[in-house]
């Protein structure tokens, strides 16, 4: 596994700048690869595109009982080996407990190593990216509220975690898996679009909640 | 003597009435407030019925105070003579009438009003204990009142009659006074802004009083303009103290001793400090950018010396002339590509984000735990995400390559700009970091703060700036695939090279903030023989370089 990801992060990089042209190159087969989805979301095209390829990916060669790649995930989520998020089409998603994080996001910041002020302070980072994806978007005050919860939660990590970039990567998680399907993505984006142009001011003091 | 009691009635009522506004004029903007037509100017009597009247108001005043309502307060007041002691007594009755809508168009208010206008006690005259001189407000505007048979004329008639009418009114929502508060470093000066505004835009030329109170042992200094300007607005200019304190603001409104309305605002002298605003890179979710500029915050801490730093977000997208269309162009990749390999990545969108911030490689990210995880077809899974890591960095450049043909507009930067002016009111100076697309906004935003106040000591730190011009000092890796990626992108000019990294770390961009440019972990140097650093500590020199520009500390 170490060989592949090396391989993989220098692979990029390289081509990039070994060959003047080759950004253009990508950007051209970019171009010719996207945007012809035909209808479909408010952000993305129709998200029906071609299947090619499939068939070479999931080869095993491994014989007829070999597990598919998909059912090799599955088991991966299962053993706790990957989160086993929820993917259903609904943006808030379930949240039983109703601390504004969606369970599935509760149960993983649970697993991780850490302390509990600094789970606390994940959570908090959890709750205030849920929100990105519930509040109005014809709200400015609300809107700059959740900006202002973004704000709020990153200091609370920088208070808690005696390494900022260590919660830092973990609120990227968190980021990743609250926007982890194509609707609470394309709402995600929408947020986002909303927020351009606003400025928040870093708070000071203690910023953590509860 | 029954007409006499009649009249002294009258008398009394306006009398409580005038009491009632009198009482009244010091209060807020919803509070009922005197008014007093003067001369006839102002009142004309349509009918002079012994209780009834139409009155007219001028139109200006009504100009200004479209919803006004009257109420009359009035009273009845029964004197009893006395009658051997020499002292008599009063019996009061108080109603009101109306309110009184101005709701007519030609400022004709019909207004049934009972008023009166002396009230006299004190019978007889030869006894001084109960002699009291009555309290008249009338404005009479030909004959002064003249006793007869020791009680007074009728001044009611004679002053109705020349129209000067005291009445009470009651203003929804007329002018309103406002004092924002506001902050200010401490030594330094700032406009302030009294408002004076009807719903919908201000009330010009009127005059209006501030006064200033201090709270601590040193006070500023405050100067205005004796009326507001054609926008309502009253000009003023505070000297702040050198030390840090709050001082009370008070203005007054008197409008032709009709209405009187008052507001107090605060100002909060703070210690001298350092705006450092963030503008985000190429596709930063707002939380990216708020991470950057946490990043940056821990990098620098909350001080310069003595100088206190306030940390601001400036979170921008790709502007109003390119939408998102790039960013779209590398999610109808990710949704086509992602049904390959049974559509395992199509529902997994973590991946897409990681794909874009830049930790899809990065050892424990959520890519590489579910490929680490994987046996078979793990391999063919790994090269379609190294494909469409390609293709999120060619979209990049080529989103960048774009957005630099059809750069931010001042429409762009109008909301960071008020809110950067607003800073530099306070008294603040800056230092403006910028990565990557946010040079393009960091650009306007300099000189836009320029030609606003040149007084206002601002200084620039350009990360990987994807922008051909610069206003201050620039770090660009040599392995940064976007901003290097853009040389071949057409004929755009971007700063040079000045850092060589040793290794690709965990960012297969080499472009974004933390895995890249705020790397404590990789070896550095800016220039062939110049001692090895790191990215991180090459970048907190450049912002203590910029601090040290605005805010010397140094002797």
């Amino acid at each position: 596994m170490k060989n592949m990801q090396t391989t993989s992060t220098r692979s990029v990089p390289i081509l990039l700048r070994a060959t003047g042209c080759l950004a253009l190159a990508l950007a051209l087969t970019l171009s010719a690869c996207g945007g012809s989805g035909g209808g479909g979301g408010a952000i993305f095209g129709g998200g029906s595109g071609s299947n090619a390829g499939a068939a070479a990916g999931t080869g095993t060669g491994a014989g007829a009982t070999a597990p598919t790649l998909a059912e090799q995930i599955a088991a991966l989520e299962q053993s706790g080996g990957y989160p086993q998020l929820d993917r259903s089409a609904d943006i808030a998603g379930p949240d039983a407990d109703g601390n504004g994080v969606r369970d599935d996001v509760d149960q993983w910041i649970s697993t991780q190593p850490l302390s509990d002020s600094q789970r606390k302070a994940l959570t908090q980072k959890a709750r205030s990216l849920q929100n990105t994806l519930l509040v109005s978007l014809d709200d400015k005050a609300a809107l700059q509220s959740a900006g202002e919860g973004l704000a709020a939660s990153s200091r609370c990590g920088m208070l808690q975690f005696p390494e900022y970039s260590d919660f830092s990567k973990l609120a990227g998680k968190i980021e990743a898996m609250t926007a982890n399907t194509r609707q609470r993505a394309e709402r995600y984006m929408q947020y986002n679009a909303a927020r351009s142009g606003s400025s928040t001011t870093n708070p000071r003091g203690n910023t953590c909640e509860g | 003597m029954k007409n006499h009691v009649r009249r002294e009635c009258l008398a009394a009522l306006v009398a409580t009435a005038l009491g009632v506004c009198a009482m009244q004029a010091n209060a807020g903007v919803d509070s009922p407030f005197c008014f007093f037509p003067a001369g006839g100017q102002d009142l004309s009597i349509r009918n002079a019925g012994p209780y009834i009247y139409i009155l007219k108001i001028d139109d200006d005043f009504i100009a200004q105070n479209p919803t006004i309502v009257f109420d009359s307060v009035s009273s009845e007041e029964v004197v009893y003579p006395s009658e051997g002691s020499g002292c008599g007594y009063t019996q009061r009755t108080e109603r009101q009438m109306g309110p009184y809508h101005a709701a007519d168009a030609d400022g004709i208010f019909d207004y049934l009003v009972t008023f009166y206008s002396f009230f006299y006690r004190g019978y007889p005259p030869s006894n001084p204990r109960c002699a009291r001189t009555s309290e008249n407000r009338w404005e009479l505007t030909n004959e002064p009142p003249t006793r007869v048979d020791g009680l007074p004329s009728d001044p009611v008639l004679d002053a109705v009659w020349h129209g000067s009418t005291p009445v009470c009114a009651a203003r929804l929502n007329g002018p309103t006074l406002g004092v924002e508060s506001a902050r200010i470093v401490a030594g330094k000066y700032r406009p302030i802004q009294i408002k004076l505004t009807r719903p919908e835009h201000g009330v010009a030329e009127q005059r209006v009083s501030v006064e200033l109170m201090p709270t601590g042992p040193q006070r500023g200094y405050l100067t205005c303009n004796p009326r507001t300007d054609s926008q309502g607005s009253l000009q003023c200019g505070y000297w702040a103290p050198s030390i840090p304190t709050v001082d009370r603001i008070r203005a007054v409104w008197h409008h032709e001793n009709k209405d009187r309305q008052a507001a107090e605002g605060t100002i909060t002298v703070t210690p001298p400090s350092v705006v450092v605003g963030f503008f985000n890179g190429v596709w930063n979710t707002e939380e990216q950018a708020q991470d950057g500029l946490q990043a940056i915050e821990v990098l620098v801490g909350p001080n310069h010396g003595t100088t206190e730093l306030r940390y601001e977000k400036f979170y921008n997208q790709t502007g109003n002339a390119n939408g998102n269309t790039a960013l779209q162009d590398i999610a109808e990749v990710f949704i086509q590509r992602g049904h390959e390999l049974d559509g395992v990545l199509v529902s997994r969108w973590e991946v897409y984000w990681e794909l874009l911030s830049g930790p899809v490689r990065q050892e424990g990210s959520l890519t590489q735990r579910l490929l680490s995880g994987l046996q078979a077809g793990g391999t063919a899974l790994s090269n379609l995400i190294d494909a469409l890591t390609s293709s999120a960095l060619a979209g990049f450049i080529k989103g960048l390559a774009q957005f630099m043909s059809q750069p931010p507009t001042a429409a762009d930067t109008e909301a960071p700009l008020a809110k950067l002016r607003d800073l530099a009111d306070e008294g603040n100076d800056f230092v403006l970091v910028a990565h990557s697309q946010g040079n393009l906004f960091v650009n306007l935003a300099y000189d836009g703060l320029r030609g606003y106040n040149q007084k206002v000591k601002t200084a620039v730190v350009h990360v990987a700036p994807a922008s051909p011009t610069l206003r201050g000092a620039h770090v660009l890796a040599d392995i940064d695939a976007v901003i290097n990626g853009l040389r071949n992108f057409g004929s755009w000019t971007v700063p040079n090279i000045n850092i060589w990294l040793t290794g690709w770390g965990g960012d297969p961009s080499g472009h974004t903030f933390a895995g890249t440019y705020l790397d404590g972990a990789r070896e550095a140097r800016t220039a062939l023989n110049a001692a090895t650093t790191s990215p991180r500590a090459h970048l907190k020199q450049m912002m203590i370089d910029a601090l040290e520009q605005v805010a010397p500390q140094s002797p």
